[in-house]
């Protein structure tokens, strides 16, 4: 009786794992599409923020949760704020007589590579088929596991990567002063 | 009946990737080419995260979050680049930046 009630459940959670799935990829999919062809960038960075927020989902159905909010925090939140920022500090001019509209070859050529691409990828993952996920572990994802991974295993990583964060903040402020070479 | 595994998210991560190419190829405006860097990023993510589901692994969780803290340093410093740039040059797009052209 009990085994039957688990497999009912982990059933359930298939099937809603498919649906969020397929609801949020296709609207990442379609919000990533208006973010590359926005012609404002304003308008690019807001559709890529919802394109973020989908794939965040996406994390969730595959039981990375803590790396979803993290990606929704940092990345739709920070990351696109920051973009934001920047778009609205140059100037509006610069957009509006772009020739973003024009079609030549170099565009259609690229369009193609990037199609071709995507079916050769297509191809090679779907010749393996398409099995379900193997049933998670307990704990698996969960902020216990991740910290332990991190701040043991990976510390030596973590601390390299915090003094990245560093040199970026002093390449940041050294780009961005006035007194730099770029502005003479 | 929907069981979805691997190969749908990794066709996914695959589209995204795509339409980041298809962006950094055909777009003008930098900010919007860093965006498509970013798309890109993340498709890479949704595949780390597809994996450590199957292998049931999660040590890749702390990889993913690690890209993640690399692609925040890499929109910082590209941001700075653009505005010092736009301040130099009074453009962002990237047809009129010929400074490194022969």
């Amino acid at each position: 009786m009990k085994r039957g009630k688990r497999e009912a459940k982990v059933m359930l959670e298939m099937i809603i794992n498919g649906v969020v799935f397929y609801l949020f990829a296709i609207l990442s999919v379609i919000a990533a599409v208006f973010t590359i062809s926005f012609v404002n960038p304003v308008k690019s960075a807001i559709s890529m923020i919802f394109c973020l927020f989908c794939i965040a989902c996406v994390y969730f159905t595959l039981s990375a949760a803590f790396v979803g909010i993290v990606q929704i925090l940092v990345y739709a939140g920070a990351i696109m704020v920051l973009f934001l920022f920047v778009v609205l500090l140059l100037e509006k001019r610069d957009y509006e007589n772009s020739t973003e509209d024009n079609i030549n070859a170099a565009k259609i050529v690229s369009v193609l590579t990037a199609a071709s691409l995507f079916t050769a990828l297509t191809i090679a993952i779907g010749a393996n088929g398409s099995a379900a996920f193997p049933p998670a572990s307990d704990g698996f994802g969960s902020i216990k596991v991740l910290g332990s991974a991190i701040f043991q295993k990976y510390l030596f990583a973590f601390e390299a990567l915090s003094v990245l964060i560093l040199v970026a903040i002093a390449g940041v402020t050294l780009l961005a002063s006035k007194k730099t070479a770029g502005d003479k | 009946m929907m069981t979805i595994g691997l190969a749908h998210y990794l066709i996914f991560a695959s589209v995204i990737f795509a339409i980041g190419l298809i962006g950094l190829t055909v777009r003008k405006n930098i900010i919007v080419l860093f965006m498509c860097v970013e798309l890109m990023l993340n498709s890479g993510n949704i595949t780390i995260l597809a994996y450590a589901r199957q292998f049931g692994d999660s040590d890749f969780h702390a990889a993913a979050l690690f890209v993640m803290v690399i692609a925040a340093a890499e929109a910082a410093l590209g941001l700075a680049l653009v505005v010092a740039v736009f301040r130099y040059r009074g453009t962002a797009n990237s047809d009129k930046l010929t400074l490194l052209k022969g």
